[in-house]
């Protein structure tokens, strides 16, 4: 019944001519090794893409278990009973040495956790691992553009990643992420730690170039026959979106921190206003790179959404062209919206026009949830973990969206710029879009890219403690920031502590949460059931392709006859026409 | 139009500026003390109930229509349009109007914080890692230090105090000021919560803070005090809120609002300095932020502790032993990264130019009071009567001098007019 002209039926997994899946060992442990450490195929990248960022985001987590430690209770110096002056509270302080405070040994594992979650984790994030893998599949490709050229973004990335850990592995900075002048250039830590993060910084932005550029040629040049810009999968206009402002605004992090190094090793005198420099340059430089960056992070997630909500809800996308314009409007609006992170540090007419600005970014954004909604209407919804994830995706990015708001509107950023309040929005944001959108990818395409299912109900369990979890740790945020609290202290005043510790029991859940997936994928790889090629009935071309894909992905390039959401007029590929009933009169579009 | 709107609202809002409605409490922790700052709240409850609706109105569709559109298996999902044009340009015009609405009042709102009316007291405020310095309009320097900045330290009937006294800066109830703020070194950021505003502070630049506090009312506290007697005051904690560096979270401060004639009065005790030489090295000291990092009762910090520093010997990083003595604690000052004692990093700036001789003075008589190796205590040590005899070798620098230097915390207590 599939109106694709692929191989009928299951393709068989071994003997005759066939090549065998792309896991298929091709003999020995270093003859494997040797073959994917030089493969040139998209789905290998994508998966050493996917262990590599899931290594960095288990180091990013772990820093920030480090924060939230600390966090546990304030500072106190207080004289105990017996008369002695003691400091309690410093959970962090077993790891000073060489005359570094409490409060330091804090200060690095914030800046680590930011910057290994931004520059190693989320930005390269979702198009490197779920769009390498599935961006070709989704278009009917054998391969990206420039298969070679997406190896060596991989070793780029890596390379850059040792750089930033050799930085972290010898003490690491303590700038923060966003590595402000003139404190980053004033700061006492060693040069070479610095500079060896701000350099693996730069490397990892070609990666992110080499990726971006890889994928717009492959749509452009790549589809299908059949297969028009308005066939496209959702998830395919996204990291297309995303890989625009990959190539366009990636290089300025790459000069702004080049520029960075130069003025800490040569006294350039660009930011350092001892040298006649402005250190409210770097800011625009940095965020000029660093706001678009946000929809580097955030485009990818909404197309993972479109993706799961519609296979899972059997319904084609609501408004399928306002989801694909959105994402080029936000892609395209966000380039001048960057100083809507400086509003108390800049002039009140700049203030005012981009916070004029930052609320057309919010327009689209909002389009994009009330079509996700609308296409729940009248659907056939099931309830496994990747729509559990699509959901959550839904609620947390809800109020991440509209928690943006008062940061946008001036009278009210002037309280809660700087404040927790913004540090709950950004992980609303980051997190409860992106890593929960991740996830959700994860368990939709698991079975495609390994040919095994994962445990539902552990998984489910998994979902819902993390879910809970980032709840319980961030919602309280909003509030504390709003009380006063502000961020980046390593220490705070009591009145907080209530809420600190309600968010710390929060990160452990989270962590339980991590471990029972940990789990599920592990079991999942050692003993997992046969997962077949369409577990889920999709209708993206990925889902004609064989669990796991072969070497070449299709046995003959697919011509596209339907699109990718005609849930109510096509029947799924290798899927039983009873499972999938069709409604009797669609409508037509 | 939609400005006036905002205005009926808003002055609906603001009839009862006095009362703290259980939102306040639970999204601030209390009102805000000054117009501007209700204003905000007030745009910030607006934009809250505004989300609260359309988060609720979207989540109830999505769990509804989840559920009763839920899997049954073997039945098709019914038919439905891919699309609505009339819906999706109500759901675009829709927001683009509210958003536009957002935007101007919090503008409105943005202009009233940041300009000053006419007739605003003009102060000086000078930020440095970790502490802040704020001159009045005739260049007073305030004396007075709160132990702890905020909240209730102690615990389980443990006397408990914050490790660096944060510096207490009184202004008139109900006068607009002005803060012309620049930094030392770093960027800070200038934030009191309780007026809804912070201001980044930049080295190779000038901004500005402006608020006009409300009046005390009778929720206000009364301080008792000897010399200005009883009168009513109101505490604003203020915040470094950008970051920089190790204590950024210790960088504190206190804004007091007095009534009128005690700001004038305590004017006056802030520019004419009494009291002993260690009295004025230790106001000094505060004054410069001296005690950001360095204690004066042996605890930990960024810097050396001065108790029990002057006249003992320490080991550098350079391996020498040196005493710290007169022109040891000069070249300390002037010159600190010359010698760097062990296990401390290399962070103090010079204070040459900052510190005059006069005062450097002060500073090294007010460390001997802290120190029980001085010379002086060493010769009385051998006098029949040490105490007496201290007390009088100490009042080269007067009476302050024969405090005993471990009861550093009444010394740091923030009883005004101590100076």
């Amino acid at each position: 019944m599939s109106s694709l002209d692929t191989h009928a039926g299951a393709a068989p997994q071994l003997g005759g001519d066939h090549h065998g899946s792309y896991l298929t060992s091709k003999g020995g442990l270093w003859a494997d090794i040797a073959n994917w450490a030089t493969t040139v195929d998209h789905k290998k990248i994508g998966v050493m893409y996917l262990t590599a960022l899931l290594i960095l985001f288990f180091l990013g987590g772990v820093m920030a278990l480090a924060v939230r430690f600390e966090l546990l209770e304030p500072t106190r110096i207080i004289v105990n009973q017996a008369g002695e002056t003691v400091t309690t509270g410093q959970r962090l302080a077993f790891l000073a040495t060489d005359g570094a405070t409490a409060s330091n040994i804090y200060n690095r594992a914030m800046t680590l956790h930011g910057a290994i979650m931004t520059f190693m984790f989320i930005v390269p994030g979702i198009p490197a691992s779920l769009g390498n893998f599935f961006l070709p599949l989704m278009i009917g490709a054998k391969d990206v553009a420039f298969p070679k050229l997406n190896l060596g973004s991989w070793y780029v990335y890596v390379f850059g990643s040792l750089f930033a850990l050799a930085s972290a592995l010898v003490g690491g900075i303590d700038t923060g992420w966003t590595l402000y002048t003139p404190y980053s250039t004033m700061t006492d830590a060693d040069h070479w730690r610095l500079v060896a993060m701000v350099m693996g910084v730069f490397i990892m932005g070609f990666a992110s170039i080499m990726t971006g550029l890889n994928f717009v040629v492959t749509v452009h040049k790549l589809r299908a026959p059949g297969m028009g810009w308005f066939d496209m999968p959702l998830f395919v206009w996204a990291i297309y979106a995303t890989a625009i402002i990959q190539v366009l605004a990636t290089p300025v992090i790459g000069i702004t921190t080049l520029m960075l190094i130069f003025e800490r090793l040569f006294n350039f005198g660009l930011f350092d206003p001892r040298l006649g420099g402005d250190p409210v340059l770097f800011q625009h430089f940095f965020w000029f790179y660093s706001h678009p960056v946000v929809y580097i992070m955030i485009l990818p997630a909404f197309g993972v959404i479109s993706e799961t909500i519609t296979c899972h809800a059997r319904k084609p996308i609501f408004g399928y062209k306002s989801v694909a314009f959105a994402s080029l409007g936000i892609a395209a609006v966000s380039f001048i919206v960057w100083g809507h992170h400086m509003f108390t540090s800049q002039g009140e007419l700049t203030a005012a026009i981009f916070s004029f600005l930052t609320f057309f970014v919010a327009v689209p954004t909002a389009i994009k949830v009330f079509n996700w909604i609308a296409t729940l209407y009248k659907g056939s919804i099931v309830f496994n973990t990747p729509m559990l994830y699509t959901l959550g995706f839904l609620f947390l990015f809800t109020i991440g969206g509209l928690t943006g708001l008062p940061l946008a509107t001036l009278s009210t950023d002037m309280h809660l710029h700087d404040s927790y309040y913004v540090v709950a929005h950004f992980h609303y944001v980051m997190f409860g879009g992106t890593v929960i959108a991740l996830l959700a990818g994860m368990h939709h395409w698991w079975p495609k890219m390994f040919g095994k299912m994962y445990a539902e109900r552990p998984a489910q369990l998994g979902f819902w403690l993390v879910f809970l979890g980032f709840n319980v740790t961030f919602f309280i945020q909003f509030i504390m920031g709003a009380h006063g609290m502000p961020r980046r202290y390593a220490s705070y005043p009591d009145e907080y502590q209530w809420m600190h510790l309600i968010s710390t029991v929060g990160s452990w859940m989270l962590l339980a949460g991590f471990l029972v997936h940990l789990f599920t994928f592990i079991h999942s790889l050692l003993q997992g059931k046969p997962a077949g090629a369409n577990p889920w009935g999709g209708l993206t071309l990925e889902w004609h392709a064989d669990s796991p894909p072969d070497e070449h992905n299709f046995a003959h390039e697919p011509i596209v006859k339907h699109g990718p959401y005609d849930y109510d007029t096509v029947v799924p590929p290798h899927c039983d026409p009873a499972d999938y009933p069709l409604p009797e009169n669609p409508h037509k579009h | 139009m939609i400005g006036s709107l905002a205005n009926i609202f808003y002055t609906a809002a603001s009839a009862q500026p006095r009362s703290t409605s259980l939102q306040d409490i639970l999204w601030f922790g209390g009102r805000g003390y000054t117009e501007a700052a209700r204003q905000a709240d007030w745009m910030f409850l607006f934009i809250w109930w505004v989300s609260v609706f359309f988060f609720v109105l979207l989540m109830f569709l999505m769990l509804w229509w989840s559920f009763i559109y839920r899997r049954r298996k073997g039945k098709a999902a019914p038919a439905s349009p891919r699309h609505n044009t009339r819906l999706e340009i109500t759901w675009t015009v829709i927001p683009t109007i509210i958003f536009f609405f957002m935007f101007f009042e919090g503008f409105r709102g943005y202009i009233n914080i940041n300009f000053a009316p006419t007739g605003a007291i003009e102060a000086n405020l000078i930020a440095f890692q970790w502490s802040w310095t704020l001159e009045y309009p005739d260049g007073q320097i305030t004396t007075e230090t709160a132990e702890k900045t905020f909240g209730t330290l102690a615990t389980n009937d443990e006397e408990a105090f914050a490790s660096a006294p944060a510096p207490v800066w009184c202004f008139p109830e109900g006068q607009p000021e002005l803060l012309r703020m620049t930094s030392r070194d770093v960027i800070h950021s200038f934030w009191i919560p309780d007026f809804r505003v912070k201001q980044d502070i930049f080295p190779n630049r000038y901004t500005s803070f402006t608020f006009t506090p409300d009046m005390l009312d009778e929720t206000a506290p009364t301080m008792e005090d000897e010399e200005l007697g009883a009168y009513l005051y109101r505490d604003h904690i203020l915040l470094c809120a950008e970051y920089c560096g190790n204590d950024h979270a210790e960088m504190a401060g206190v804004i007091r609002i007095v009534p009128r004639d005690i700001y004038e009065a305590k004017l006056e005790i802030f520019g004419s300095p009494r009291g002993t030489l260690a009295e004025r090295g230790r106001i000094v000291s505060q004054q410069n932020g001296c005690f950001s990092c360095h204690s004066v009762d042996g605890s930990a910090g960024t810097g050396p502790t001065w108790q029990n520093l002057y006249n003992n010997s320490f080991q550098y990083t350079d391996g020498s032993t040196i005493l710290s003595d007169d022109n040891h604690i000069r070249e300390s000052i002037y010159i600190p990264q010359a010698k760097i004692r062990a296990g401390y990093p290399n962070q103090m700036v010079s204070y040459q130019g900052a510190i005059s001789t006069e005062q450097l003075g002060w500073i090294i008589a007010y460390m001997k009071t802290l120190s029980e190796a001085t010379p002086e205590a060493e010769l009385a040590a051998t006098q029949v009567d040490p105490d007496a005899e201290a007390a009088e070798e100490g009042a080269e620098g007067g009476e302050g001098a024969a405090e005993p230097a471990t009861d550093m915390g009444g010394m740091m207590e923030g009883t005004p007019g101590d100076g």
